[in-house]
């Protein structure tokens, strides 16, 4: 194969996993136990960036979160969405005053949290990990524009 | 005419070469500043109280007198001066047989000379002193003061991204 061929396709292969994994399909490494037993700590996985451009958020999605940038970002699922009122009983999720069944969480603590309500332009996010102490877990509602895509992998 | 066109040309790239160069020494001072809190706080392991003391005061030193802190979880809020930050600080890494800090995503803008405001995410790594594995993420506003040549951090606010 000529050289230029090849330093050709090379290019095109970078270009094109550039745009890929940059901008449709973001790899992310996850470091924390947060979303056990779905997804583990040091796992990868990606996550489709384009998954909320025709369609809303949906509960039970597992979302990526982003902070100041796109560099580290969060892993939660959604339980809430704008409207809905959120509280947790004995470890239980309560939505709109009725017991969620949640067949992802297996470990469960006894979480107590006293109903409230999403607003509008936010979702309602919690790991499948419930065994950790509800202090020491990262949940709440969070504004939907920091909803970076939705993980598919 | 040619050579007064020539001569605007090369007063707006040196002009322009000029705002470079020193936005992005600001820049890299900023920088150097948040690099520096990192390498104060981190902790690989026992050290010796002497050490300690000694990263607690260089910490200090990254502050400016009186800084405006803003932090949901633990709940710390008003203005504290150098040393108590510097107290604090300390307290903490001593709850920590590793530590590790680190920034991410810094973005900053230079509303004026002498001042900068920064928005970055803080990254916590380590383990508790009883053995367990410690991890939090957090978005942060911090603004930054000049002060003799030197940037001091007089400001760190916490952003709420999740609220219970």
């Amino acid at each position: 194969m000529p050289r230029h061929t090849s330093l050709r396709r090379s290019i095109i292969v970078a270009i094109v996993a550039w745009i890929v994994f940059g901008f449709v399909l973001p790899p992310i490494h996850l470091d924390g136990k947060s979303m056990e037993p779905t997804f583990h700590d040091g796992s990868y996985h990606f996550y489709w960036r384009q998954s909320y451009l025709f369609a809303s958020p949906a509960r039970g999605d597992v979302v990526a979160i982003r902070f100041a940038g796109k560099k580290v970002v969060l892993l939660k699922r959604i339980i809430g969405l704008g409207g809905d009122t959120i509280a947790f009983e004995n470890g239980v999720l309560f939505r709109n005053g009725h017991p969620v069944p949640e067949p992802y969480v297996r470990f469960r603590s006894n979480w107590n949290l006293k109903p409230r309500k999403v607003r509008p332009g936010r979702l309602y996010v919690v790991g499948d990990n419930r065994g950790v102490p509800m202090s020491q877990h990262h949940f709440g509602q969070v504004n939907s524009s920091r909803i970076l895509g939705k993980v598919i992998w | 005419m040619k050579k007064t066109v020539l001569f605007l040309l090369v007063c707006g790239l040196l002009g322009a070469l000029a705002y470079f160069f020193l936005h992005s020494s600001r820049e890299e001072q900023v920088r150097g500043q948040l690099e520096r809190l990192c390498e104060y706080v981190h902790k690989k392991g026992d050290e010796p109280p002497l050490d300690s003391l000694t990263r607690a005061v260089r910490t200090g030193t990254l502050f400016s007198e009186s800084c405006q802190v803003y932090f949901d979880n633990p709940r710390v809020e008003g203005r504290l001066n150098r040393k108590e930050l510097a107290r604090r600080i300390s307290l903490a890494r001593n709850s920590f047989s590793l530590l590790t800090l680190s920034f991410h995503d810094i973005s900053m803008r230079f509303p004026e000379d002498n001042r900068a405001d920064i928005s970055l995410t803080m990254r916590i790594r380590g383990r508790l002193r009883g053995g367990e594995a410690f991890a939090d993420v957090r978005e942060l506003v911090m603004g930054m003061e000049r002060a003799d040549g030197e940037w001091l951090i007089s400001l760190v606010e916490e952003v709420q991204v999740l609220e219970r």
